[in-house]
């Protein structure tokens, strides 16, 4: 299935001037790369988090189109914000691995970005437009 | 001394001046690339600069893409490409610089990429999206095996960094002529003589030669009237794509006739 889910299945290259993980196959071609979010769709990812994760300093998790769609839903209908896709990936994790946490605890979530420019995806996706 | 550097000297010496040609492998297909490189050098090119598809040819205009892309969508791999260049070097005694962006050569293996490419009768590589500053496997390697290693000197080089190129390049130094990509343009970037007069300015011995936009044989005169030499690569491909190797044929021999 295509993804891109660079930090989690790809491996060390160079793509576009940086070096970072990447999508490719065993020659360095790139893969191509799926993502319902236009700014995720990219089979290269910021070198800033790839070093990060070889740090350990963070984790990353991936995201289905679905579990982030479902995400958008939730925040735009409880808060009346309505996130940007690639923002929405970020909800979709903590609902789905917040439950781990103790009781209590706080999470800090960063809104990276706004949804009104992902309106007409929004609405293909949830069949308001056709 | 590269050999590419005594051919490029000796050629100054006669007053003659250089014709250096691209052409991707696998394009059409591997047979059919071996065929018209070897038939750009029997035309009369004097460097064949031979490239290596990529997913992603980030310094390269519409033409090559196109005939990159159906390269490997013919099947092209990295497994075949030094039988190929093998067939080549094994045909002709023109110099073979093999093109290639950075990230095949590091997940072959950069060490196993130079060895390969020396016992294939490769000269060195030319490394469009690699800066010295990342290059120490490298220039190790290529030192070892003295293979060429040629940086790219652009208009958006600062004095540093076109020193940097001068004394770490080998065969000759790619001068970019314009902050874009290859293809045929009408006028040459008047950005091109500056570029070569801040490589010549660092009093190196190794050659400069100019690429992109390079389509017509005066052009090819022009650059060669304050540069070692001239590279072009789009309009060799438009050629043999239009009228196979005969036309590919015609226009090296043109464009030869330039200097």
């Amino acid at each position: 299935m295509r993804h891109a889910a660079t930090l989690s299945k790809g491996k060390v290259g160079v793509l576009h001037g940086a070096k970072s993980y990447m999508l490719q196959d065993e020659d360095g071609q790139t893969v191509e790369s799926h993502s319902i979010s236009a700014g995720l769709d990219y089979p290269g990812v910021g070198p800033e988090h790839s070093w990060l994760k070889d740090l350990q300093r963070a984790q990353y998790f991936g995201i289905s189109d679905d579990e982030a769609m479902q995400a958008l839903k939730a925040l735009s209908q409880t808060e009346g914000i309505i996130p940007a896709i690639e923002t929405a990936h970020a909800l979709a994790g903590v609902i789905k691995y917040g439950s781990t946490l103790k009781p209590g605890s706080s999470v800090l979530i960063n809104l990276s970005g706004r949804g009104d420019k992902d309106m007409e995806t929004v609405g293909k996706y949830f069949g308001f437009l056709g | 001394m590269s050999n590419t550097e005594t051919l490029l000297h000796t050629l100054d010496q006669k007053g003659e001046s250089a014709l250096i040609g691209y052409f991707p492998a696998g394009y059409p297909t591997v047979a059919a690339s071996v065929e018209a490189c070897v038939a750009m050098c029997e035309s009369g090119i004097d460097i064949l600069e031979l490239g290596i598809p990529y997913s992603d040819p980030v310094m390269d205009g519409l033409v090559i893409q196109v005939a990159t892309e159906e390269a490997l969508s013919n099947g092209f791999k990295l497994s075949m490409f030094f039988e190929l260049l093998k067939e080549i070097t094994s045909r002709v005694s023109t110099p073979v610089l093999v093109m290639s962006y950075w990230n095949p050569i590091m997940q072959y293996g950069v060490e196993r990429f130079a060895r390969d490419l020396k016992a294939a009768g490769g000269a060195g590589l030319i490394t469009p999206d690699l800066i010295p500053d990342e290059a120490g496997d490298w220039l190790r390697i290529s030192d070892e095996l003295n293979l060429d290693r040629v940086f790219m000197a652009t208009p958006s080089s600062s004095q540093a960094r076109l020193d940097q190129v001068a004394r770490l390049s080998r065969g000759f130094i790619y001068a970019v002529s314009t902050m874009g990509i290859t293809g045929a343009r009408e006028d040459l970037d008047a950005k091109a003589r500056g570029v070569v007069a801040g490589v010549k300015s660092t009093e190196t011995s190794v050659p400069v030669c100019v690429g992109i936009g390079i389509s017509t044989a005066e052009q090819v005169s022009e650059v060669n009237s304050y540069a070692d030499g001239a590279i072009v690569g789009s309009v060799f491909i438009k050629a043999y794509r239009d009228g196979g190797v005969e036309q590919l044929k015609g226009v090296v021999k043109q464009l030869k006739g330039g200097n």
